[in-house]
């Protein structure tokens, strides 16, 4: 598994948010963790949206994973960071995207959807989805 | 021990005065005390919803100080029938009417989902972020959104029915 790239939310000296963008084998895999509460995460993330706009274009990839799991909080704030990175994910392949997210989540069952764009055709036909239970 | 730990009545009560005074993510911090508290009696989705309610308007309330002298007030109430967060904080009646003007918008709409959505994807270019939170509330965590004002201050009420929840 390769690293490509990673991101992360910086609060109070210690690192509240991760995503970390791997390779292995034609699959893309996409994670997110932790909690995004900070007031601009946008300003945080700057960096991890650049190397993704330099390094995904052009790489051969089959199939995607995006997981949610390990994010246990995203407040609105960070609904149009999730949406950037998510289209530069959606846009570095033709291929099918699983999208890993809890089960019983209100802000993962209800608003990623909107945030995945799943309103678009071509984006909802190669999206599917796997709901994770909570520990 | 009460027979069903949703038959728990839970009070909190914080007020923060001056606001010039807060130097952290006083939002993040209430949000996520509250959290922990209320699913030590209340099942997971009920303290996560009261998260969500306790940050988005808290974090509305931080955006827009008015007043650096002026004191927020934060009221959460739960039991069997229901959660209930109220925030207090001083406001124009600009302010207020802007925020009134929304839950209307909220409340007359037959999909809020929709008008979330389309907000969102309205708004995402020019990053703009009022009214994201209360539109979060109501079409994501189904919560009731009420808004008063009285002598120069708002209160804003976010109640989430529990009867019947399992």
């Amino acid at each position: 598994m390769n690293v490509l790239t990673y991101g992360e939310i910086m609060e109070g000296g210690a690192s509240v948010f991760h995503c970390v963008v791997r390779e292995d084998a034609g699959s893309l895999f996409v994670t997110f963790s932790g909690v995004v509460r900070v007031d601009n995460p946008a300003r945080h993330l700057a960096e991890l949206l650049a190397e993704m706009r330099l390094l995904l274009p052009g790489r051969v990839i089959d199939r995607t994973v995006v997981d949610f799991t390990e994010l246990e909080f995203c407040n609105s704030n960070g609904f149009y960071i999730i949406m950037d990175i998510i289209e530069l994910v959606y846009a570095a392949a033709t291929g099918p995207v699983l999208v890993r997210r809890l089960e019983e989540d209100d802000w993962q069952q209800e608003t990623l959807p909107i945030l995945l764009n799943l309103d678009e055709a071509a984006v909802a036909a190669r999206t599917s989805f796997e709901d994770v239970g909570e520990i | 021990m009460s027979e069903s730990p949703t038959a728990t009545r839970l009070g909190v009560t914080v007020t923060v005065g001056p606001l010039g005074d807060v130097r952290g993510n006083i939002a993040t911090l209430l949000g996520q005390s509250l959290h922990e508290l209320l699913t030590m009696f209340y099942p997971p989705a009920v303290g996560k919803k009261a998260n969500v309610a306790v940050t988005e308007l808290i974090q509305n309330v931080i955006q827009n100080v008015l007043d650096a002298d002026s004191e927020l007030g934060l009221d959460l109430r739960v039991d069997q029938d229901a959660l209930i967060v109220r925030v207090r904080n001083k406001a124009t009646t600009a302010q207020y009417e802007a925020v009134h003007a929304r839950i209307d918008a909220l409340a007359a709409s037959v999909a809020p989902k929709d008008l979330f959505t389309a907000t969102l994807r309205s708004r995402r270019a020019d990053r703009l972020k009022g009214g994201l939170g209360l539109m979060r509330l109501v079409a994501e965590n189904r919560f009731r959104l009420a808004v008063s004002y009285e002598q120069e201050h708002m209160t804003m009420q976010a109640t989430f029915p529990l009867r019947g929840m399992p």
